[in-house]
């Protein structure tokens, strides 16, 4: 199963989690320059990011995901409230846990076609993922540094920079 | 099985390192343009500023070429650095030069070393060490300088 190469995922995903879920309706509309996303926007934008990609795999439930994502009026009109959030992150984690427990290495070798800018590419589901686990890092990164900027209290996704795999104690 | 993993890991190391990555960028496409007055600029005091994230990467970088090279490092330690355009730009170059051996490191690596545990208390092996803190932990902090410099890019307009 592809889940253990991808160890970590889950847990920065869980404190992202844990970021917004306690968040008020001002901390999340919270927006440090008029030309960068709010904390909202940006949370949600992790979420509803990840079904496009994981749909041109046609990875496990992306399909159905990405239909009811379709009915929101917007990304940006779940974006004052941490429990609409907190939901799409948890519905779209989902779908990567049953995606990455679904496949094997042998998976990531396959490919999809993909037209950028009018030319035509092969896309391999290795690339895809790595670029959604990197877009979820490189978003989360952004939301410490707004929910720093808040004084929010972010000790997951903060000082330990979403590193929420603790080892196993040792045997005494 | 050896070209596997190498070339697995130092493509993903160039790919956040340098990119493209299509709609957001590596840690150098963020840094472009970025003078040591911005680098230096936080928008609170409690926060880092994006020169301090850098020697964090330098130092990340560090860690991870004596954990290959070792099997131990101590851990990096963050620093508030000061300095003129000059310091900066060494940081840079620094920066970019740890990177290169970080793959000299991985180039050279011993595949069976990769999935030895090299320090027993942690559980961890050595690839998975590397997985985490390199490219998922640059990742992570590329967003945090490219929303730095976007802040400081929104507050002159």
């Amino acid at each position: 199963m592809l889940i253990h190469w991808f160890d970590g995922w889950y847990t920065y995903n869980t404190s992202i989690v844990h970021a917004v879920a306690p968040l008020t309706q001002s901390q999340l509309l919270f927006r440090a320059a008029p030309n960068l996303r709010s904390v909202g926007e940006t949370a949600s934008h992790i979420a509803l990011g990840r079904m496009d990609w994981f749909q041109r795999m046609d990875a496990p439930g992306s399909a159905a995901l990405a239909a009811q994502a379709a009915a929101l009026e917007s990304p940006a009109s779940i974006a004052h409230d941490p429990s609409e959030i907190v939901k799409w992150l948890e519905a779209s984690w989902q779908m990567i846990d049953l995606t990455l427990k679904s496949w094997t290495t042998a998976d990531l070798a396959r490919t999809y076609l993909h037209t950028y800018y009018g030319k035509t590419y092969a896309i391999s589901y290795q690339w895809t993922i790595w670029r959604i686990l990197a877009h979820d890092l490189h978003h989360g990164g952004e939301l410490a540094v707004m929910l720093g900027m808040q004084g929010v209290e972010i000790p997951e996704l903060g000082s330990l920079g979403g590193h929420l795999t603790v080892p196993p104690q040792a045997e005494p | 099985m050896k070209e596997t993993y190498t070339q697995a890991l130092i493509a993903h190391f160039d790919s956040v390192f340098a990119g493209p990555n299509g709609d957001y960028p590596a840690i150098l496409e963020a840094l472009a343009g970025v003078s040591a007055t911005q680098a230096l600029w936080k928008p609170v005091p409690t926060q880092n500023s994006i020169w301090q994230i850098v020697e964090h990467l330098i130092a990340s970088k560090e860690w991870q070429i004596e954990m290959l090279e070792r099997g131990q490092a101590a851990s990096p330690v963050w620093v508030d650095p000061a300095g003129d355009e000059a310091a900066w730009q060494a940081t840079l170059v620094r920066l970019k030069d740890a990177h290169a051996r970080l793959k000299l490191a991985l180039e050279k690596i011993d595949e069976a070393d990769l999935l030895q545990v090299p320090v027993p208390e942690w559980g961890s092996t050595l690839l998975e060490l590397i997985l985490s803190s390199g490219s998922a932990h640059e990742a992570h902090h590329g967003g945090q300088i490219d929303y730095l410099k976007g802040l400081q890019a929104g507050k002159k307009s």
